[in-house]
């Protein structure tokens, strides 16, 4: 797995201000390595999801 | 609301795998007939103006010479068909624009400033396919595992997409990436939109109306009119993506619920119990909904009005008006809601009313008066939504 950069990390880092997550965890959260029910982690994991389903194939409305 | 988080989750899968990662599963740029790349500069008082069109070897002039060097690349009001202006250049544009402002009205290069000025009023109509800003499509299209920030500079998404010339030329490259593929709905309307405002400033060129002077009320009206229309569209547009509808969960403007009771085809209200309590369907608006998930959509998928909404036991009730033609709804069936995107047919008979309108002396919109107000009740359960501070 990739190093993050210190631009991401830094974003990241403002993003997650008030949801007790580190970057770390955010990213063991998002890739499901960790669970947690918080609506901030639930969202990284939906996003982190939607990354790796997106080469699938879908249809539109 | 968690579509910062959501796509934050994006960022970190992209920056994990080096990967780009899809934001759309569709264009968001519609691949022009006629694209040319343009860098422009100015220093000094000098504009300088690099250019490329495809299959050929970039070109680059200062002043005068810069603006005959897009009228060799078609970009003149005296060319039937209009060109899509490429850059990965914030400040193209207006440097153009500037320098299309030195032009003397009549003088030869007046139909490519004219080109140009259409270039510029067409820029902010959301989804136009005049002007093609790579950067901002790339940024539209994909999310670089990068902080956001870094994603405004065209270096990154030419080192990504594998686009070794960093020439004017190379701006086509970067372009041709963006627009591959099947393109968001309604894009090609948006793009019937541009072909028409063309014919229209071609026809003005002719009749030697004068781009440099400001706009009239009752034009500018129009324009605004027509620029709301565009963003409405371009909302929906968006919105007829399955990646962005999994976005727009977050962001309250798609909603995923279940059926709170059966209800056979013939009631007319359903109440729908949402996953969220943030939702951002109001009484009254109009949806397209469906039976399933966000990203999976059947073949069947209906309209209704969301007729009230509360709060039972923690979780958002929405009563949807539904139409007749539904199927039956069993408890605990899984249903996606949006708003309803817009008719393209009533926005083009609401620009046309203004239009009409625009010519009409006697008209709200040429006399300068304002119309009448037209007031109308509203429900107390609205107005106290309102007031509260929940």
């Amino acid at each position: 797995m990739r190093r993050l950069g210190a631009g991401l990390v830094g974003h990241a880092r403002r993003l997650l201000v008030g949801t007790e997550l580190s970057v770390d965890d955010a990213l063991a959260v998002a890739a499901g390595e960790v669970s947690n029910p918080g609506i901030a982690a639930s969202a990284l994991r939906d996003g982190w999801a939607a990354a790796e389903q997106a080469g699938v194939g879908g249809r539109s409305k | 609301m968690s579509a910062e988080w959501f796509e934050l989750g994006q960022r970190l899968h992209a920056a994990t795998s080096g990967r780009l990662v899809p934001r759309l599963r569709h264009a968001p740029l519609l691949a022009g007939a006629k694209p040319v790349a343009v860098r422009a500069t100015e220093q000094g008082g000098v504009v300088r103006v690099s250019a490329a069109a495809p299959g050929g070897q970039p070109g680059s002039g200062q002043g005068l010479d810069g603006l005959a060097l897009l009228a060799g690349l078609g970009v003149s009001l005296d060319e039937p068909e209009p060109a899509t202006l490429v850059t990965d250049d914030p400040g193209t544009l207006r440097t153009l624009l500037g320098l299309a402002r030195t032009v003397a009205v009549g003088c030869a290069a007046d139909a490519v400033a004219g080109h140009i000025a259409w270039w510029a009023d067409r820029a902010d109509f959301p989804g136009g396919g005049a002007v093609a800003d790579v950067v901002a499509g790339c940024r539209a299209r994909w999310i670089s595992g990068q902080a956001p920030k870094a994603e405004y500079g065209a270096a990154l998404w030419r080192d990504r997409l594998g686009v070794g010339d960093a020439s004017v030329a190379g701006v086509l490259d970067v372009y041709a990436q963006a627009t591959a593929g099947d393109p968001l709905r309604f894009l090609s309307d948006l793009a019937t939109d541009d072909s028409f405002s063309y014919d229209m400033a071609r026809k003005a060129h002719c009749d030697g109306w004068d781009w440099r002077r400001p706009d009239q009320t009752s034009r500018a009206a129009c324009g605004l009119r027509g620029r709301c229309d565009a963003a409405d569209l371009y909302a929906a547009a968006l919105l007829s993506d399955p990646l962005w509808r999994a976005r727009s969960v977050h962001a309250g403007s798609v909603v995923v619920g279940r059926i709170a009771v059966d209800a056979p085809a013939t009631q007319r209200v359903v109440p729908v119990a949402c996953a969220r309590l943030d939702a951002r369907l109001r009484a009254g608006a109009e949806v397209l909904w469906w039976l399933g998930a966000p990203g999976e959509v059947p073949d069947a998928d209906y309209t209704g009005t969301v007729g009230a909404g509360a709060v039972v036991g923690g979780q958002l009730v929405l009563d949807v008006k539904t139409p007749f033609n539904r199927p039956t709804l069993k408890a605990g069936d899984l249903v996606t809601l949006m708003p309803a995107p817009p008719s393209v047919h009533r926005q083009h008979h609401g620009q046309m009313v203004y239009r009409k309108l625009q010519y009409s002396r006697r008209s709200w919109l040429t006399s300068g008066t304002a119309p009448a107000v037209r007031r109308r009740s509203v429900p107390l359960d609205v107005l106290l939504a309102g007031a509260s501070d929940d």
